[in-house]
């Protein structure tokens, strides 16, 4: 044996390995699948997914086997993997030097046949193999190997696949982390109230924090706002308010915004000097607000200088003082009355004897200085003496303090007299009362000395650097985490970054660049943000975030500029291995947007999508490569559902359409952003899967080829002949063709003879009905025929049972009756098997061998069996072709009653299209009703007044004129009324002007006649229309003596008669109404066509719809008066009613006024009439049906359904034709008529 | 002659209604005192109303068919309305329904509103108080 040798590479090898976490893992179906299928591929009974750890194989799957892991010397596939690129294959075990005594092969495991392909990575690690082995020698085919590596392949993509998508947690944590980066106050509860995640920095003030509490099992918000007062805070607009631990112990400031479901609480703990800083992880984001350095600063100014501001008050009050008491001291030299004076007075000699004291001295001051014995012992007042006569100063003054007391002592030399006048003034109370304001401003900047340090303190422990620069960019302020020598720290105050550099005595290059920066700041007055990518001395990284920018101060003028930083190379540093791992991974990586927007992708995908790089999928959305939107809308449904998805496997389309394959990993995820998005990994499983389905066919053709070697046993062949030729007989050549198959088979299976019986079992009697004998044999069949049921129980029993009667030896038959019947037809082995047609016993068919005994193989049996169960299917097959004869029949009879019924069904038809023809009459007479009422009512008014009139002006004539006539007047009246057209009536003014010309010539022609009598006569004339040219008249009725009743008889006749003369006109205006009306109601398809001017045509129309037209819908009638067609103008009538009917109608319940535009337009073949109105759109549903018979879109009540079927007849005898135009504004229906 | 206080008049483009009118009204209206004018033609009658006024007399009244060419009794009433706003106005038509004789009625223009055929005694009853209000 020779144990297998270590790969050059085999460290990283290894820890390649261990990247994938995958040895000792629990076997996942995926990998089992795929071992699965490499066994059947391969067709061996096992086959494994083995993985070379440094001393043992662990079989991540395996198929056939159920041992985990095996020593690496024992492996097989560690020999594989030392030439990742080829597949090791290895025939025969048993003649192979390598494993001739391995014990695998040796041993119970019978290892012989090897095939292995070795598992290789992206970066070209063979981490072990994919391997089928069998127990005996064997080979695989070109396309069993080609197979085989791709389903190696696939294992090596899932591999991947599974490190991708842990590497896309790792990420997910690592955005949780950069959360806490730039807060570790954050927390993050769900829409219970109970917390989701929370910032490190929680757990140290708060050791009880857990995930899955309640919030407010830790902090309450002051005011006691409730939490649900947070919903609906839209993130970007936070809501600023600050809570507290129960204990009330620690304040905090924080914004709520509300995202997703979840409340994100980023709180800010308010630090006081009792703000135990260790206990925090401060960030700079604690500082971003510079609130911190602000107030060091602040504090750092106005401790000094509150200091010195109080030690120079001090000083103050103090000369103040003196002066003061210098001026109360000369006072009391010159008094004369020292002994008087208040205060302590003294004289002595220039040997320092004292000459005098007075009252006050004595109290206190002789006393406090040691004085005895007439001299002083005190050694700093004597030395101020003997300094004052040494000097031949004038005076001197000095404070002392002696046993509590202050004293302030001015010394006067007289040289003249060579002693010294002493004057004390005690100004104890002064003195402490100075020193108890320098104590309070002492105290109260140690105060502000304290807050300083507290501020510096938590500046020099955050674990950022920061600077603070005054405006010409001197450092004010450098935390230790900035300089960590604090020596150097303290130099530098005052003094900028070149100072820096020559202090470390390295180029200025860093200096030249941040004096930039501050140029920018100062200029632009913003933050500027940057990135410091330091190599260590190690070698190692070190990569810091900074920050830079302005602090103002109340009048918007820059203050100071901060400036700080945040090591982020641990942070940096994951980001740029999760990239690479991103960039140059095999499987697919992408975060997509929820619509599909790609936010991020790695070249895997762009590559199995069908790009060439990241860049062409820039405005590509993941949308476009699902197959349909369905199997879209689907999948991100069973993702909402799962909230992700692990191995899933989709079929998508990559850029060209072609079938994709993938295996998906994907979740749905929020960034604490509250952005949604989906992020998983995917690889391209699209060769497997078509190897699979490849296999898939090979399988089914393999099963097809044994399926056709079977049916070529010629047997079968025969038996589908023959069925085949059963199947396409027509019914009456079936009987032959039974016969011949009888034939076919008999000679086939070498028998004698082949005969068919049917039982009847309602004459209880058995019939031979086909038989087919060899040559030289006895047909029998005229001899079987009803053979009682009685004669063959055996027989019927056993056939009955579904069972074949089988002598193979009729000599070997007990005697009786059985054995006679068949000894009789000189049998010697007999087949007999049922015609079963469910459990129904039909008869049997017989196979007889009557030269030589003949034993049936149970093949040859069951292939009978077929034949006969074949014989049953033709019988069922020919009554059901019998039954269809009947169907057949049945239906014709059907049919020629359908024929009467049609005609029938026409009649109603007519009878109901005449209903219709009514129908539509109805509606259109209803619709011109009111039209014809006004003709009609105008001459029936004439007529009605007119025959009153009549009688009336009969009774007048009658009453009080006839009888005053003579029967001449009468007769002249009569025909003078008969003859003569006068006007019907005149006009007041007519009448009165035509009275006054009368008069006139009444006067003048008669001027006997009486005043009274000329205007009487002046206005019967007129009434009566009695002209004065008629003087013959006028003569005659002047001079008779019954003048004023022949004036009256003459004006009632003529009445008379333009009466009946308006009622005989009347009438026959009506009548022409009515006449019209018939005309239109019955004759209206026999009415002629001629030129009808389409615009008073639509005229007449519109003035029957005047109503409703008027009442809410405006009115644009645009026609061309001069368009005449050739037409029924009833029918034309007709045709505009209904369309502005329901124009009109589809207005109806518009709020404001519809419109009706009914315009014409030519061509030079057409003249079009288009109706207008801005109803409803009417849908295209409804327009396919509109000019349907009654097809109404109003409800029973309002519509017939008859009105635009109608228009469509008219239309029709006028060959013209319609069209229909609707949208959300306008629906116009063109009449087209030909020219 | 008796001074002319009053006038009416009546407009319908069939004269033989303005025949029977005439026939009628002057069975309760004084002609002694009273001018009746007659129109065919709507638009010569809002002429002639407007001389009648200036002569001037009285115009107690004017019947206005409905339907007449170029300008509707509807029409023709607005008209004189809009000039003379408390002349009273009385509709006789054979029209069954319009909605500009609706609007006329809603709009409280029209005194009366007549149907053609009328009855004499109909017409009367209408006219009489506004006869008897003149004092005729």
């Amino acid at each position: 044996m020779i144990p297998p040798e270590i790969p050059f590479n085999e460290i990283e090898r290894i820890a390649a390995l261990k990247s994938y976490h995958l040895l000792d893992t629990l076997s996942e179906e995926e990998f089992d699948e795929l071992t699965e299928l490499a066994a059947q591929i391969c067709g061996t009974p096992i086959a494994a997914i083995t993985l070379i750890d440094e001393h043992r194989q662990w079989f991540k799957s395996r198929h056939g086997f159920t041992v985990n892991e095996t020593p690496r010397d024992l492996s097989f596939c560690a020999h594989a993997i030392n030439s990742p690129s080829e597949t090791m294959i290895v025939p025969n075990a048993r003649d192979d030097e390598r494993f001739t005594d391995n014990p695998f092969v040796t041993g119970e495991a019978n290892f012989v046949f090897y095939a292995g392909v070795p598992l290789v990575d992206a970066d070209e690690f063979a981490l072990g193999t994919l391997c089928v082995i069998d127990n005996t020698p064997r080979e695989l085919s070109e396309a069993q190997l080609k197979s085989l590596k791709i389903v190696a392949k696939n294992v090596v993509k899932l591999i991947e696949l599974r490190r991708s998508n842990r590497d896309l947690d790792e990420r997910y944590d690592l955005m949780l982390e950069s959360l806490e980066l730039n807060n570790p106050f954050y927390l993050v509860l769900n829409d219970a109230g109970f917390i989701d995640y929370f910032g490190r920095s929680f757990k140290k003030s708060v050791p009880s924090i857990e995930q899955g509490m309640a919030f407010d099992s830790f902090f309450f918000f002051e005011r006691n706002i409730p939490l649900s007062d947070f919903k609906n805070v839209k993130s970007g607009k936070k809501r600023m308010v600050f809570f507290n631990t129960l204990d009330g112990n620690q304040r905090y400031k924080c914004s709520i915004s509300e995202i997703g479901n979840r409340l994100v609480i980023s709180a800010m703990p308010l630090l006081n000097v009792k703000f135990p800083l260790d206990n925090y992880h401060l960030t700079i984001n604690d500082f971003t607000q510079h609130d911190y350095i602000a107030e060091f600063l602040f504090l750092q100014n106005t401790s000094e200088r509150s200091l010195k501001e109080s030690r120079e008050l001090m000083d103050r009050m103090v000369t103040k003082n003196k002066k003061l008491e210098a001026a109360r001291k000369d006072i009391d030299i010159l008094s004369r009355f020292p002994m008087e004076n208040p205060h302590p007075v003294l004289r002595l000699t220039t040997d320092g004897d004292i000459l005098f004291n007075n009252e006050s001295a004595k109290k206190h001051f002789l006393n406090d200085f040691s004085i005895e014995e007439n001299r002083i012992h005190d050694e700093e007042l004597n030395g101020l003496i003997r300094l004052l006569i040494e000097k031949k100063d004038k005076s001197r003054l000095k404070m002392f303090h002696r046993n509590n007391r202050h004293y302030s002592i001015t010394l006067r030399y007289v040289e003249e007299y060579r002693y010294v006048n002493l004057y004390a003034n005690e100004i104890t109370s002064f003195i402490e009362m100075v020193q108890s304001t320098e104590k309070e401003l002492i105290g109260l900047t140690k105060k502000l000395e304290e807050q300083k340090n507290f501020y510096e303190h938590v500046l020099n422990n955050i674990p950022s650097d920061i600077a603070v620069f005054d405006i010409n960019h001197k450092y004010l302020f450098i935390n230790p985490q900035g300089i960590k020598n604090p020596e150097i720290r303290a130099y530098m105050i005052g003094k900028d970054d070149f100072d820096y550099c020559k202090l470390k005595g390295i180029p200025n290059d860093i200096a030249i660049q941040r004096r930039d920066l501050y140029n920018k700041i100062i200029e632009g007055g913003e933050f500027v943000v940057w990135e410091d990518d330091f190599k260590l001395p190690d070698g190692s990284r070190n990569i810091v975030r900074r920050k830079m920018g302005p602090v103002y101060d109340e009048k918007g003028e820059i203050r100071f500029l901060i400036g700080y930083g945040v090591d982020v190379t641990d942070k940096v540093l994951a980001e740029e291995r999760y990239r690479s791992l991103f960039e140059n991974n095999m499987a697919g990586v992408f975060r997509t947007g929820m619509n599909g927007v790609i936010h991020d992708i790695n070249p895997a995908y762009a590559k199995i999508h069908g790009f060439d790089s990241v860049d062409e999928l820039k405005n590509v959305r993941s949308t476009a490569f699902f197959k349909s939107e369905k199997t879209r809308n689907e999948f991100v449904a069973l993702l909402k559902k799962e909230g992700s998805l692990r191995n899933h496997v989709l079929l998508n389309v990559d850029r060209y359409g072609k079938d994709l394959w993938l295996l998906i990993n994907i979740s749905y995820r929020i960034a604490p952003t509250g952005e949604e998005f989906l992020e998983g990994t995917l690889i391209d499983i699209t060769e497997q899967k078509q190897a699979e389905i490849s296999l898939q066919h090979e399988m089914e053709e393999k099963l097809n080829a044994e399926k056709a070697l079977n049916a070529k046993s010629l047997f079968q062949n025969l038996l589908m002949e023959i069925s085949s030729k059963y199947i396409n007989l027509p019914v009456n050549q079936i009987q032959f063709a039974i016969n011949e198959s009888l034939k076919q088979i008999g000679q086939y299976v070498k028998v004698d003879r082949v005969y068919i019986f049917n039982y009847d079992f309602a004459s209880q009697t058995s019939s031979n009905t086909y038989e087919w004998c060899n040559d030289g044999i006895e047909p029998q069949l005229k001899l079987l025929q009803n053979i009682p049921f009685s004669d063959m129980p055996i027989w019927i029993k056993t056939h009955s049972e579904g069972k074949p009667i089988i002598v193979p030896n009729v000599k070997e038959l007990p005697e009786g009756k059985f054995r006679e019947l068949i000894e009789v037809q000189d049998i010697l082995s007999l087949l007999t098997l049922p015609l079963m047609d469910g459990d129904q016993c039909l008869g049997f068919v017989g196979f007889d061998s009557v030269r030589t005994i003949r034993r049936f193989t149970e093949d040859e049996q069951l292939l009978l069996q077929l034949y006969s169960q074949m014989l049953v299917n033709v019988k069922s097959r020919t009554e059901y072709i019998q039954q269809i004869e009947t169907g057949k029949k049945q239906i014709e009879i059907i049919n020629s009653e359908l024929e009467t019924r049609v005609v029938e069904e026409t009649k109603k038809n007519l009878e109901l299209a005449k209903s219709i023809t009514d129908q539509e009459k109805l509606v259109t007479l209803g619709e011109i009703a009111s039209g014809i009422a006004h003709d009609l009512n105008t001459p029936l008014g004439a007529i009605k007044s007119g025959a009153e009139s009549i009688l009336y002006t009969f009774e007048r004539l009658f009453n009080d004129t006839i009888e005053f006539c003579s029967d001449e007047q009468i007769h002249f009246a009569w025909s003078r009324a008969a003859n003569k057209q006068v006007e019907l009536f005149i006009g007041g003014m007519q009448q009165r002007r035509e009275a006054t010309s009368t008069l006139k010539f009444l006067s003048e022609m008669y001027p006997s006649l009486s005043n009274e009598k000329q205007h009487e006569m002046a206005e019967g004339f007129v009434k009566a229309r009695i002209s004065v040219e008629e003087t013959e008249l006028i003569d005659q009725i002047i001079e008779s003596k019954n003048s004023t009743h022949f004036i009256n008889l003459i004006y009632h006749t003529s009445m008379i008669r333009n009466f009946i003369n308006a009622i005989s006109i009347s009438n026959e205006r009506a009548t022409k109404v009515i006449q019209g009306l018939r005309t239109f109601i019955k004759d209206h398809q026999h009415g002629t066509k001629g030129p009808i001017n389409l615009y008073k045509n639509i005229s007449t129309v519109l003035s029957v719809f005047d109503y409703e037209i008027r009442r809410n819908t405006e009115l644009q009638f645009e026609v061309d008066h001069n368009l005449t067609v050739h037409a029924h103008d009833i029918k034309l009538f007709q045709l505009w009613s209904n369309i502005i009917k329901n124009g009109l109608e589809s207005m109806e319940d518009r709020e404001d006024r519809g419109l009706l535009h009914i315009y014409s337009s030519t061509t030079s073949k057409t003249i079009s009439i288009h109706l207008e109105n801005n109803g409803p759109m009417i849908s295209k549903e409804v327009q396919a049906k509109i000019f349907d018979k009654f097809y109404t879109t109003k409800s029973a009540k309002n519509g017939t359904g008859l009105g635009l079927n109608i228009v469509k007849n008219i239309l029709d005898e006028h060959d013209a034709s319609i069209a229909l135009d609707s949208n959300e504004l306008l629906t116009t229906f063109t009449i087209s008529f030909k020219k | 002659m008796d001074k002319l206080r009053y006038a009416v008049i009546c407009v319908d483009d069939d004269s033989h209604i303005l025949q029977m009118l005439s026939f009628q009204l002057e069975k309760i209206i004084d002609v002694k005192c009273t001018l009746l004018e007659y129109f065919t033609d709507p638009k010569l009658a809002l002429e002639g109303l407007d001389e009648l006024i200036s002569i001037p007399l009285d115009v107690i009244f004017i019947i206005v068919d409905y339907q007449m060419p170029e300008m509707n009794g509807a029409q023709l009433i607005r008209a004189i309305k809009e000039k003379y706003p408390n002349l009273e106005c009385i509709m006789l038509s054979g029209q069954a329904n319009s909605s500009q004789v609706n609007d006329l009625q809603n709009d409280k223009m029209l005194s009366h509103f007549i149907s053609k055929p009328w009855e004499e005694a109909t017409l009367f009853q209408a006219l009489r108080p506004i006869i008897e209000n003149k004092a005729c």
